[in-house]
C-alpha cells in the first residue's frame, strides 16, 4: 500500500513538473511562430564557431532580416549535416564547412551553386579562398570571410642575440629549407635555446610542393621525407623543448622561459631547479598568431612573423547555401554580405580584434598597419602576401588522415620503437586501409 | 583459532577488493567534480586530487555561452514525459500479452523480441526523413512519442507480471463486474509498480543521456537538450578555456540523475525482490 502511495506521489510530482515545462515550451514556440509570420525571411544558420553570430547580428542591424544562428560542435557537424541534408531538409538556409569537410559536402550536393558570385569572388578575394570554395567541376559553392594563412612566428630578442638580426627577411632564410632549419636549430642550441616546442611544428610543410595524393597515387616526396628526417633529427639531438602544442609548457613559453622536457606535466609539478630554456619559434596559421599574442603577457611586442619553407593555411570557416533551402536568394544575400562586402570585412577586423580577412582590398587598405603585438611589423601586408602564395592545388581531401598517419610514423621512429623503413611501410598500410582507392608505393 | 584468523584474512581480502572497486567507480566522478574547478590549461596538463581555483571563471564561460537551466528543463521535460508514456503503455502491453489469449499473441511477442535487437542508430536516417516530412523536427514530439513503443521494457514487464501476478487475483474483480481496463488500473498496475519503477529509472536515464537523436532533430538553441548543449560548448571558445567549463557543465548535468538515484535506489533494490500476493 505504501508503495502505491509513493508511486502516485512520484507520478503526480512528475506530471506537475511536466505541466510547468510544457507551459514554458508552448510560450516559446508561439513566440517564434509570430516572429516568422511577421518576417517571412528568417534565415537559419548552422555553424561551427561563434563568429557567425556576430555577423548575423550585424546583418540584422543593417537589413532587419532575422538570422538564427545555431552553433554545432565541429565533431558533430558532419553527422548533423549528413542526416538532415541527406533527407533534403529545408530546415537550414546557410551551412558552413571547414576546408577538409568541403569536398565531401560538395560531392553530396548540399551546397548550392554560387556561380553568380564567381567573378566577384575571383576579383575580390584572396585566390586560395576562391579555389577552396569550388567543387571538383569548378563550380563555386562556398566562400570565406577570413584567411588562415600560416607563418613562422619567432622571438625578436632571441633572433638579435643569436643571429644578430631580427629582420623578417633574414630570419625567413633560416627557415627556408630543412637543412637551414637544422642549422638554425644547432645555432640556437649552442646558446641554450630550442627552435620549436615540438617537432610537430614542421607538419605544415609536409606537402610543401607536391600534394599528398596526385592522380590517385600517394606521393612521398623530398618534402615529406625531409619533414620525416628533420623531425627525427631535431628530436634525437634534443633541439626542441619537448613541449607539445597546447601543453601548459608550450603556453608558458610564449611569455618567456620554460622547463626543458616538460611534456604534458603541469607546471607546478615540475621540480625546482629543472634547467629552463626558451622557444625561438612557432609555426602556426594566423589564428595561432592570435593565441600567441593573447598568451605573451610581458613578452608582447617581442614577436615577428616570417615565411617558412612554403606558404600554408589551416582551418577556416567557409559559408554556403543549403541546396534545398526555401530562402535561397535571401541566404545568398547573407553569404554575399559576410564574404564579399568591403564594409563587413573592415568591420570584422575591428570586431574580431585582428582576424585576417579574405578581402584583398581591405587587406590592402590595412597593409600599413603596424601591429604592436608583433614589434610593429606590418602583419596584414605579410599575411596578404602569404595568402596569395598559397597553392590550393596542393590540398587534397585526404590530407588530415594522411598527415596524422605520417605523424604517427615519425613518433615511432623518434621513440626508437621502429626504424624508418618499418615505420614508412606501416604508414603505407594505414593509408591503403583508410583509402582503398589510393595507390601506395610498394615498400 | 586458526579458522577465525583464516576467515579474517579472507574477509580482509574481500574488503580490500571491494574498496578498490568502489574507488574505481567513484574516482571518475570525483575527478570530474575536481576538474570543474580547474582551468583548461591545468586539466590538459595532468590530473590532481585537489580542487583548483577556477570555478568562478568556468562558471562564467558556461553561463555566458549556455542557458544551462533551460537545457536542464528541456531534458527534464522530455525525460519525464517519455518515462511516463513508456511506463504506462509498456505495462499495458505487457499485461495484455501475458494474460489475454488471442490469435497472434505469440507472433507479436516474437516480433517485439526481434525489434529489441535492432539498434536505434540504424534507423536514424529514415527516422529523420519521416520527421522532416511530417514537419516535426525542432519539436519534442519525435523525442517523446516513440517511447510509447519500447520493446525491451515490454519484454521485461511481461516476464515480471507473469511472475508476480497469479491468475486467481484477476478472477475476483471479474466476478464483481469490474471492466477490464479498471482491473488493469486498480489491480494490475499497483502490483506491477515495483517492476515499472525499475524500468522507469532506466528509461529516464536513457532519455536524459540521449545524444544522437536530439542532436540531429533539434537545431534551435532554446530547444536543445542538456547533453547536446554541452557538446556545443566545445565550439564556442578555444579548447584551453572551455575544458574546465565543459567539466563544470557535465558536473551540473549529472545532478538530477544523482537525485533520482539517491531517492529511488531504495525502492529499486527493495522492489526487485518484493512479492505481490502479500499486498
Amino acid at each position: 500500500m505504501k508503495l502505491k502511495r509513493i508511486f502516485t506521489a512520484i507520478l503526480a510530482g512528475t506530471m506537475a513538473l511536466s505541466m510547468a515545462a510544457c507551459g514554458g515550451n508552448t510560450d516559446s514556440t508561439t513566440g517564434s511562430a509570430d516572429g516568422e509570420a511577421a518576417k517571412p525571411e528568417k534565415l537559419v544558420v548552422w555553424t561551427l564557431a561563434e563568429d557567425l553570430k556576430d555577423f548575423a547580428a550585424h546583418y540584422t542591424e543593417k537589413t532587419g532580416i532575422d538570422v538564427e544562428v545555431n552553433v554545432i560542435a565541429p565533431a558533430d557537424y558532419p553527422t548533423k549535416l549528413n542526416t538532415s541534408l541527406g533527407s533534403q531538409s529545408d530546415e537550414v538556409d546557410i551551412i558552413v564547412g571547414e576546408p577538409q569537410m568541403l569536398p565531401d559536402f560538395f560531392d553530396a550536393g548540399y551546397f548550392a551553386d554560387l556561380s553568380e558570385f564567381d567573378s566577384a569572388a575571383q576579383e575580390k578575394l584572396v585566390p586560395y579562398i576562391y579555389e577552396a570554395g569550388k567543387d571538383s567541376n569548378g563550380t563555386l559553392r562556398a566562400l570565406s570571410y577570413q584567411v588562415t594563412a600560416g607563418s613562422v612566428i619567432y622571438r625578436l630578442d632571441l633572433a638579435e642575440e643569436v643571429f644578430g638580426t631580427s629582420d623578417p627577411e633574414e630570419i625567413g632564410k633560416l627557415f627556408s629549407s630543412y637543412d637551414a632549419i637544422l642549422d638554425t636549430a644547432a645555432k640556437l642550441k649552442e646558446k641554450g635555446y630550442c627552435i620549436f616546442g615540438d617537432t610537430g611544428a614542421l607538419r605544415w610543410f609536409a606537402n610543401a610542393n607536391t600534394p599528398w595524393v596526385k592522380d590517385g597515387k600517394l606521393q612521398v616526396t623530398e618534402d615529406s621525407l625531409g619533414y620525416f628526417d628533420t623531425a627525427v633529427e631535431l628530436y634525437q639531438k634534443e633541439y626542441v623543448a619537448f613541449a607539445p602544442e597546447w601543453s601548459a609548457a608550450w603556453y608558458a613559453s610564449m611569455a618567456g622561459e620554460l622547463p626543458v622536457n616538460a611534456g604534458w606535466t603541469a607546471l607546478e609539478d615540475i621540480e625546482e631547479g629543472t634547467p629552463t630554456t626558451q622557444i625561438f619559434s612557432y609555426i602556426m596559421p594566423s589564428w595561432g598568431a592570435v593565441t600567441i599574442r593573447d598568451n605573451a603577457q610581458d613578452n608582447i611586442g617581442n614577436f615577428g612573423v616570417c615565411e617558412g619553407i612554403s606558404s600554408f593555411f589551416g582551418g577556416g570557416t567557409f559559408i554556403g547555401v543549403n541546396e534545398y533551402s526555401k530562402n535561397k536568394e535571401a541566404a545568398k544575400d547573407f553569404v554575399e554580405f559576410c564574404t564579399l562586402n568591403e564594409e563587413t570585412s573592415e568591420w570584422w577586423i575591428d570586431e574580431s580584434n585582428g582576424d585576417i580577412v579574405s578581402m584583398k582590398s581591405v587587406l590592402e587598405a590595412n597593409k600599413d598597419y603596424e601591429n604592436p603585438a608583433f614589434g610593429n611589423q606590418k602583419t596584414y601586408e605579410f599575411f596578404m602576401k602569404q595568402a596569395e602564395n598559397i597553392d590550393y592545388s596542393l590540398i587534397t581531401r585526404y590530407d588530415t588522415e594522411i598527415g596524422n598517419a605520417f605523424g604517427t610514423a615519425i613518433v615511432a621512429v623518434q621513440n626508437g620503437e621502429k626504424d624508418k623503413e618499418t615505420a614508412l611501410k606501416e604508414f603505407y598500410t594505414t593509408v591503403k586501409a583508410t583509402y582503398p582507392e589510393i595507390e601506395v608505393p610498394e615498400a | 583459532m586458526g579458522v577465525t584468523i583464516k576467515n579474517k584474512t579472507i574477509k580482509g581480502f574481500i574488503y580490500i577488493f571491494l574498496i578498490l572497486l568502489a574507488i574505481l567507480c567513484v574516482v571518475p566522478f570525483f575527478l570530474m567534480i575536481i576538474n570543474s574547478t580547474r582551468s583548461g590549461n591545468e586539466i590538459m596538463t595532468g590530473f590532481s586530487f585537489f580542487p583548483g581555483g577556477s570555478l568562478a571563471e568556468n562558471w562564467k564561460v558556461v553561463s555566458e555561452n549556455l542557458d544551462i537551466f533551460r537545457g536542464m528543463l528541456n531534458s527534464l521535460f522530455i525525460a519525464v514525459c517519455s518515462t511516463i508514456l513508456c511506463s504506462y503503455f509498456s505495462a499495458l502491453t505487457a499485461y495484455g500479452l501475458a494474460f489475454y489469449k488471442f490469435r497472434g499473441a505469440k507472433l507479436i511477442f516474437g516480433v517485439m523480441l526481434v525489434f529489441m535487437m535492432v539498434p536505434a542508430q540504424l534507423s536514424l536516417l529514415g527516422f529523420y526523413d519521416l520527421c522532416n516530412n511530417l514537419k516535426i523536427t525542432n519539436t519534442y514530439i519525435p523525442l517523446i512519442v516513440p517511447s510509447i513503443a519500447t520493446p525491451a521494457v515490454v519484454f521485461f514487464l511481461r516476464q515480471y507480471v507473469l511472475s508476480v501476478l497469479p491468475k486467481a487475483v484477476l478472477e475476483a474483480p471479474r466476478i464483481d463486474g469490474a471492466s477490464e481496463i479498471k482491473i488493469f488500473h486498480k489491480i494490475v498496475l499497483p502490483i506491477m509498480a515495483p517492476g515499472i519503477a525499475t524500468m522507469a529509472i532506466g528509461t529516464f536515464i536513457g532519455s536524459w543521456n540521449s545524444y544522437l537523436i536530439p542532436l540531429v532533430l533539434l537545431s534551435k538553441q532554446e530547444l536543445l537538450t542538456l547533453p547536446v548543449m554541452i557538446g556545443s560548448l566545445q565550439s564556442v571558445t578555444d579548447i584551453a578555456s572551455n575544458a574546465g567549463a565543459t567539466y563544470l557543465a557535465v558536473a551540473i548535468s549529472v545532478i538530477p540523475i544523482l537525485i533520482v538515484f539517491a531517492f529511488c535506489s531504495k525502492y529499486i533494490i527493495s522492489s526487485i525482490s518484493a512479492g505481490s500476493v502479500k499486498e
